[in-house]
């Protein structure tokens, strides 16, 4: 598993890097590879309880930054369900889930569409995916579909970083 | 003795009715005005005439709480989509006070809570009843606690000319012909469309009609051996079974505008054009990008709408593989097959903006 996400960090890199300018970003020496380290962002099920109705996942942010921030939201866990956030697979049967919630057609981001996060601050939202997916008993494992998250400040420049989001395997009575 | 029970049901009704009548002493009047997009307002003035201090129940004062108007069209009670909040009993905080002399005046448009999309002339009054419009009765006696009051308006009249569908875009839909429902030719309406928003919506969907039959008359005069400039764009390299797809897409879309019962919900406050459940055809969820979009062109409402009906599974199951016109063109060159999953890719191609043969 770790080879796979090494070789997509190394495909997104390049374009990454020439969007930060190093100098804005205060402290951590990770964020100069822009791939956070795991306490950064977490990802976990709730494993009592869960059901084919009850699927709990708990996501959390924090702002790797010494200052405030904004937070695009737009295909996060932070806005909800408005977008195909997942790869669940039925390891069993190997097969995808397929997302049932709705596909949004967007413009641009207004203020509403970001989440204000201050120096280091950890931002959590707890998902119950069943209401999008289609559970029934058996045994899965789970991923952040989209694994960069967009940070800005204030003046607009934008700080999009990778956050290593964790490898879930879960079972359904 | 029968008589002699009814007798006695009646005189403390008129009793009680009296009581509640000598306590009420406010007026209320009901005007209602035609704004030039189609939409009703009714502006509600409540003015105490007494002496003293009046109360009143505040959620009897605001059509976005409580179903305080009454609204006939020829005669004919008009259904209410507003809520009904299911309530404890009113506490003191929730009642307003109108000192004597003192009026309060509120503005409420009322073709988005009732069905006003037909013509007629519709008669609009305030009318409530309730066992707590004046007073929290909590300490009250029984009978007095169970007494209604009922406060009530003058009728006032409007004209209004119906939205009507124009063009071919709801010809032959099921529910169609002002039928059951909030629907007009065919289209219907959830969450609170007001009538300027249903008038731009039955344009926007006949802009959409027209695109979409632009569409299909275009696979239908080319082949894929003899794509153009506009099918290459969007679509990238044609093959026969790329063709097909696109040929069948559009038939599907051309269908659902055509012949499905397509449902248009204006419930949505985010900043999205729009959004769908896939598997939930054909309502379609219209949000603030769409009301400040042009009705053609590029991500305009007419594509908004061709791009949402894709995405239904019953039509073309389309997913957003990339968003945006440059998107779309990289993906027509480096993934054909891809292009003809994207929802953006038939917009463009229906949008066909700028113009290209």
């Amino acid at each position: 598993m770790f080879s796979i996400h090494y070789l997509w960090i190394k495909k997104t890199f390049i374009p990454l890097v020439l969007f930060i300018s190093y100098s804005s970003i205060t402290s951590h020496k990770a964020l100069a590879n822009m791939e956070l380290p795991i306490q950064y962002c977490s990802m976990s099920i709730n494993s009592t309880l869960l059901s084919t109705d009850q699927v709990s996942l708990n996501f959390s942010l924090q702002n790797p930054y010494d200052k405030n921030m904004r937070l695009l939201i737009w295909y996060t866990p932070f806005e909800g369900f408005f977008s195909d956030l997942f790869i669940i697979t039925n390891s069993d049967t190997g097969e995808q889930l397929n997302y049932q919630g709705p596909m949004v057609k967007r413009l641009q981001p207004q203020i509403e569409d970001y989440l204000s996060l201050s120096a280091n601050e950890i931002s959590s939202i707890t998902l119950n995916l069943s209401l999008v997916y289609v559970f029934t008993q058996g045994n899965y494992q789970l991923q952040l579909k989209k694994n960069s998250f967009n940070f800005e400040e204030d003046n607009l420049t934008t700080f999009p970083l990778f956050c290593k989001t964790p490898f879930l395997e879960f079972n359904i009575k | 003795m029968k008589h002699l029970v009814k007798l006695m049901i009646a005189i403390t009704a008129i009793i009680s009715l009296q009581a509640n009548a000598a306590k009420a002493q406010l007026d209320v009047q009901v005007s209602v005005a035609k704004a030039d997009n189609g939409n009703v307002n009714a502006t509600l003035n409540i003015t105490n005439n007494g002496n003293g201090q009046q109360k009143i129940l505040g959620w009897y004062t605001d059509l976005n709480e409580e179903h305080i108007f009454s609204v006939k069209k020829d005669g004919v009670e008009v259904d209410f989509f507003g809520p009904h909040y299911k309530r404890q009993a009113p506490t003191d905080k929730d009642f307003i006070k109108l000192k004597s002399g003192q009026s309060l005046t509120k503005t409420f448009e009322l073709s988005a809570l009732y069905d006003m999309s037909t013509t007629g002339n519709y008669e609009v009054s305030y009318d409530v009843k309730s066992m707590h419009l004046y007073s929290n009765k909590g300490q009250q006696k029984k009978t007095e606690r169970l007494a209604v009051e009922q406060l009530s308006s003058a009728v006032s009249v409007i004209w209004l000319d119906g939205i009507e569908s124009k063009g071919s875009a709801n010809k032959g839909k099921p529910g169609g012909g002002g039928g059951a429902g909030d629907c007009i030719g065919g289209t219907c309406f959830t969450g609170r469309c007001d009538n300027g928003q249903k008038t731009e919506i039955i344009s926007a969907l006949a802009a959409a009609d027209q695109i979409t039959n632009n569409s299909v008359s275009y696979l239908s005069s080319h082949a894929a051996n003899n794509t153009s400039a506009r099918y290459n764009t969007w679509f990238g390299d044609a093959t026969s079974a790329r063709y097909n797809t696109a040929v069948d897409h559009f038939d599907a879309i051309n269908d659902a505008i055509d012949n499905q019962p397509v449902t248009f919900d204006c419930s949505c406050k985010k900043s999205y054009f729009a959004y769908v459940y896939p598997t939930q055809p054909y309502k379609v969820y219209l949000c603030r990008a769409f009301w400040n979009a042009n009705e053609l062109g590029t991500d305009s409402r007419a594509g908004t709408i061709v791009h949402e009906l894709s995405h239904f599974n019953a039509v073309a199951g389309t997913d957003d593989v990339v968003y945006g016109q440059s998107g779309a063109q990289s993906l027509a060159t480096s993934n054909p097959d891809q292009a003809l999953n994207n929802a953006d890719s038939h917009e463009y191609f229906a949008e066909n903006t700028p113009n290209q043969n």
